[in-house]
């Protein structure tokens, strides 16, 4: 394997990583606080990568469009935690679980009711080469992420939020007993995890130059299976998780090829972990 | 005509909602998998009938190799509980379309097309609704029976009915492969329906709606899943008119009722 | 005076009254829905011009739409509805090969004439008198693509193609005639529909020492696939296929689009008067350029029509001899010669190359072995 090769390889994989992560991390800080599967999550993705396109094609500006798609994201995640997945908390988990579903299916066509269902282009960053293989928006999204993480880690460990955060999801009722404000802890998670999806969300579109009413769909299912894999609820876990996932389907692609169902692999693979390793790889185990 | 066609198509669907409700509804596992089985069963049936093979043949096969696979899952379920399992029956739901797509003999990518309906149309009919009063029995048999209560006990809470003797492996494995077989004759009779069969027709999105239906409809009863089969499977058919707007009333639809009305239309409130 | 008013619209209503209902299946919403809309803009574009110039056998076309959502239990449902309840002279089936294989038996069943747009799969006409397709097969298409490899003279061919029936029968025609013409696989791979990362396959297909590219796809894959391989340095010719064939791509793909040819049916530089003015009336209706699943539209609505001309009636079995009779038909999407018994065109291709930002014609291809299914 050549060095072109492999920097072309790796510069992909982590990029691609890099937005699992994104995604994947807001998906893990809602269940490990509520333990609702919001699959939602990836309607929202999608909102905030129209909200970032029609805001860049409107000014021209990749930042304008990041600090849109965030902030619209972000008020859909809080409308949608307080009308939808408090009031259900009570109930059994596969309400919240196929209402979920139904709110993404919904989305979906709202944006292609309101958007056309072309895809749109987002020519934010032009795909050329930097160091070696590694092209410009490779790099970005790499960089962006890390300041993302950081300011999530800065934010989980550092703050009085994330204490409540860690507190209400080792046991909800102790917090609840320490005083731990149970209904602003939700609202706050629920606000980051769908900054963070809406952000991931602009940057995908202008990764590969496509915002499209259905581009949720493959990080619905993605997602579970890396949050999954990073252990439900551990945040760092799913973080590297998704880094992994994202470097190892760029080397299993190029060199496996698709000739072994890339998602039956995958998917076999997750409920043997399932089976054998259910905190996830990253985890220690806990039940 | 029309109107027998969009009949039969909500029997099927009845069909598939009885028995997840089996699984779901009185066994209380979650099973987001359950077009796996619908498809083995149609791909298993279908393959026989385009060979020539007599219906019932062709629908025992079916059933037989969806309540294998049934079993299977079964096994898995007894070692996960709630989200784990609920993900690992999407896990295996794709598993088992990337089987279909990436085997040649089912067709692959191509699917498998040209099934024939081995039967006459009116005897088509007649069968599907013996079939399905047979699934209407079985399902409330087994619901009013001990092995119900079982059921239900065990849903209500795993612990307290081990505590009691009930064998929780057993009644689970029964559960699945009661299900399962329903399921893989259903996807027979599909088989034998549309003439036309490809992978992602038995996808995630599918066990969905099945799950939707069985939920918008109600849990548990009898006539909760088949309202929520003729409602939701219907809908294309009856918004019609609304030409490009099906997809997001339906998806409101989902919402709306689990927000508003979690138990289902027909459902207890417990 | 009231009561003229009161006849005149009694007699407009009447008039109005003699329409010739055309069913019409496509996908509206769902993964297709841009395909969907392409069609029936270029349906509805062709059924506009048949109604200005005096409807078809004096009557107004009226077009009955179902979304079927490219999916076949829907698809199945509403082609028995069009048949029954909406009594249908004919049906376009605009839509993706899964929902017309389901479409498509029962049409023929009932005696409804089918036509299937752009669809691909064989068994759609296979064995079925009634059932007819405006497109190319992918066999046929993929033979075309070996011919311009070898034209472009190449020795060493890439194939990459997308994991479904459109592109496994690209791929088996391009083999075939590749196996003919003496050119060498050297690479060869698939990928799931949907997919936007290939740089990790582009990687390893550039260290194979390929001279051309013939990858399959629809614009949405292919746009991403022509722009990572730019941005990988993979210089060599790519040759796609109809499933390029749209504004879109050229718009997606950005300057990375320059040079990439495609086999399609939608010649843009086109002397033919019907191209030029379906190019041209699309363009006004819309605002955007033509793509080849709206012209397939057109054209399929435009040689039904001809058919029900030369049949002198809405007969099922009428019509069917009207199509099987026409003879060297400019079309929009290509001069169909004839239709086999099987129900497919035998009809001309042309290779398209961006050039500036547009699809131009690069060379036409009226081989008859090359275009006999």
């Amino acid at each position: 394997m050549d060095l072109f090769t492999l920097t072309a390889l790796l510069g992909d994989g982590l990029a691609v990583g890099s937005i699992y992560a994104l995604t994947a991390l807001g998906l893990t800080l809602v269940y490990g606080l509520l333990r609702v599967l919001h699959v939602a999550h990836a309607g929202v993705y999608a909102v905030g990568a129209y909200a970032g396109w029609w805001a860049f094609r409107g000014t021209g500006s990749f930042v304008l469009a990041l600090g849109t798609s965030a902030v619209v994201a972000a008020l859909v995640g809080l409308f949608l935690e307080a009308w939808f997945y408090r009031p259900l908390q009570s109930r059994p988990p596969h309400v919240a679980l196929i209402g979920s579903i139904g709110l993404f299916l919904a989305v979906g066509d709202l944006l292609r009711i309101l958007f056309g269902p072309y895809q749109q282009s987002l020519p934010a960053l032009a795909p050329t080469p930097v160091v070696g293989m590694l092209t410009t928006p490779q790099l970005f999204v790499v960089a962006a992420t890390a300041v993302l993480l950081l300011g999530v880690y800065l934010l989980v460990e550092q703050t009085r939020l994330g204490l409540g955060w860690r507190a209400m999801a080792q046991d909800a009722q102790t917090a609840a007993a320490l005083e731990v404000d149970l209904p602003l802890m939700s609202r706050l998670a629920f606000l980051a995890a769908s900054l963070l999806a809406g952000l991931a969300g602009v940057l995908v579109g202008a990764y590969y130059n496509q915002v499209y009413p259905t581009m949720g769909a493959v990080l619905a299912y993605k997602g579970l299976a890396i949050v999954v894999l990073g252990g439900l609820g551990n945040l760092w876990g799913t973080v590297a998780a998704a880094l992994l996932l994202g470097l190892l389907e760029s080397l299993a692609v190029a060199y496996l090829g698709n000739r072994f169902p890339p998602e039956g692999v995958a998917f076999v693979a997750l409920i043997l972990v399932l089976l054998f390793r259910p905190q996830g790889l990253f985890s220690r185990a806990r039940r | 005509m029309y109107v027998v066609t969009i009949f039969q198509l909500l029997l099927i669907y009845g069909l598939l909602t009885l028995s997840l409700n089996l699984v779901v509804g009185l066994a209380g596992q979650v099973n987001l998998g359950h077009a796996a089985f619908f498809g083995v069963g149609a791909y298993v049936g279908g393959t026989l009938l385009k060979a020539g093979s007599p219906f019932l043949l062709a629908l025992a096969a079916g059933g037989v190799a969806a309540t294998a696979l049934g079993l299977v899952l079964g096994a898995v379920s007894l070692r996960l509980r709630g989200d784990y399992l609920a993900i690992a029956t999407i896990a295996f739901n794709f598993a088992v379309v990337a089987a279909f797509l990436y085997t040649p003999y089912f067709g692959g990518a191509y699917g498998l097309s040209g099934i024939p309906r081995g039967m006459a149309p009116g005897t088509y009919l007649l069968a599907l609704l013996a079939t399905f009063a047979l699934a209407v029995f079985i399902h409330e048999r087994v619901r009013n029976s001990e092995s119900g209560y079982a059921f239900v006990a065990l849903r209500d809470s795993e612990a307290a009915a081990e505590a009691i003797g009930l064998s929780v492996a057993r009644f689970k494995l029964v559960a699945f492969a009661l299900s399962t077989a329903l399921a893989g004759v259903a996807g027979v009779f599909y088989a034998a329906y549309i003439g036309t069969l490809r992978p992602e027709d038995f996808g995630f999105p599918l066990s969905v709606t099945l799950m939707a239906m069985l939920v918008v409809g109600g849990i548990g009863g009898l006539w909760g899943p088949i309202l929520g089969a003729f409602l939701l499977g219907g809908f294309a058919q009856a918004f019609a008119f609304v030409h490009d707007y099906q997809a997001v009333l339906y998806g409101l639809l989902l919402a709306l009722v689990m927000r508003y009305r979690p138990q289902g239309i027909l459902g207890r409130t417990s | 005076m009231r009561r003229v008013w009161f006849v005149l619209f009694w007699l407009l209503g009447a008039a109005l009254a003699q329409v010739a209902k055309v069913g019409v299946l496509a996908p509206l919403s769902g993964p297709a829905a841009a395909d969907g809309k392409s069609v029936l803009t270029g349906i509805q574009i062709a059924a506009d011009e048949i109604n200005a110039s005096g409807g078809l056998l004096g009557r107004r076309i009226e077009l009955v739409v179902y979304d079927d959502q490219a999916d076949p239990r829907l698809a199945v449902n509403f082609a028995r509805r069009l048949i029954e309840l909406d009594k249908v002279a004919f049906i376009i089936g605009g839509s993706y090969s899964g929902a017309s294989l389901a479409a498509s038996p029962v049409a023929n069943e009932a005696r409804v004439p089918f036509i299937a747009a752009y669809a691909v799969h064989p068994d759609i006409t296979r064995g079925k008198a009634y059932a007819f397709r405006m497109g190319l097969l992918g066999p046929t298409q993929g033979r075309v693509g070996a011919f311009l490899a070898h034209h472009l003279g190449a020795k060493r061919v890439a194939i990459l193609s997308i994991q479904n029936d459109f592109g496994r029968s690209l791929e088996q025609g391009f083999r075939d005639q590749a196996a003919k013409l003496g050119l060498e696989v050297v690479f060869s791979e698939v990928y799931p529909p949907g997919n936007q990362n290939f740089s990790p396959l582009l990687a390893r297909l550039k260290a194979s020492g390929a001279q051309v590219v013939y990858a399959s796809g629809y614009y949405a894959e292919a746009a991403n696939l022509v722009r990572q391989a730019k941005s990988l340095g993979l210089n060599i010719p790519i040759i796609g296929q109809e499933g390029y064939d749209s504004p879109k791509f050229i718009e997606l793909a950005g300057p990375a689009a320059e040079g990439v040819y495609i086999t399609t049916t939608l010649d843009r530089d086109s002397r033919s008067a019907e191209v030029q003015g379906f190019l041209r009336k699309y363009q006004d209706r819309t605002g955007i350029p033509a793509d080849m699943v709206g012209a397939s539209g057109y054209a399929a609505l435009k040689v039904m029509a001809q058919a029900v001309q030369r049949a002198g009636s809405f007969d099922g079995q009428a019509i069917r001899r009207g199509l099987l009779g026409l003879i060297n038909i400019e079309t929009a999407v290509g001069k169909v010669y004839f239709f086999t018994t099987e129900g497919d065109p035998v009809k001309s291709a042309t290779v398209q190359v961006v050039k500036n930002g547009q699809f131009r014609r690069f060379l036409n291809v009226t081989d008859l072995a090359l275009l006999k299914p």
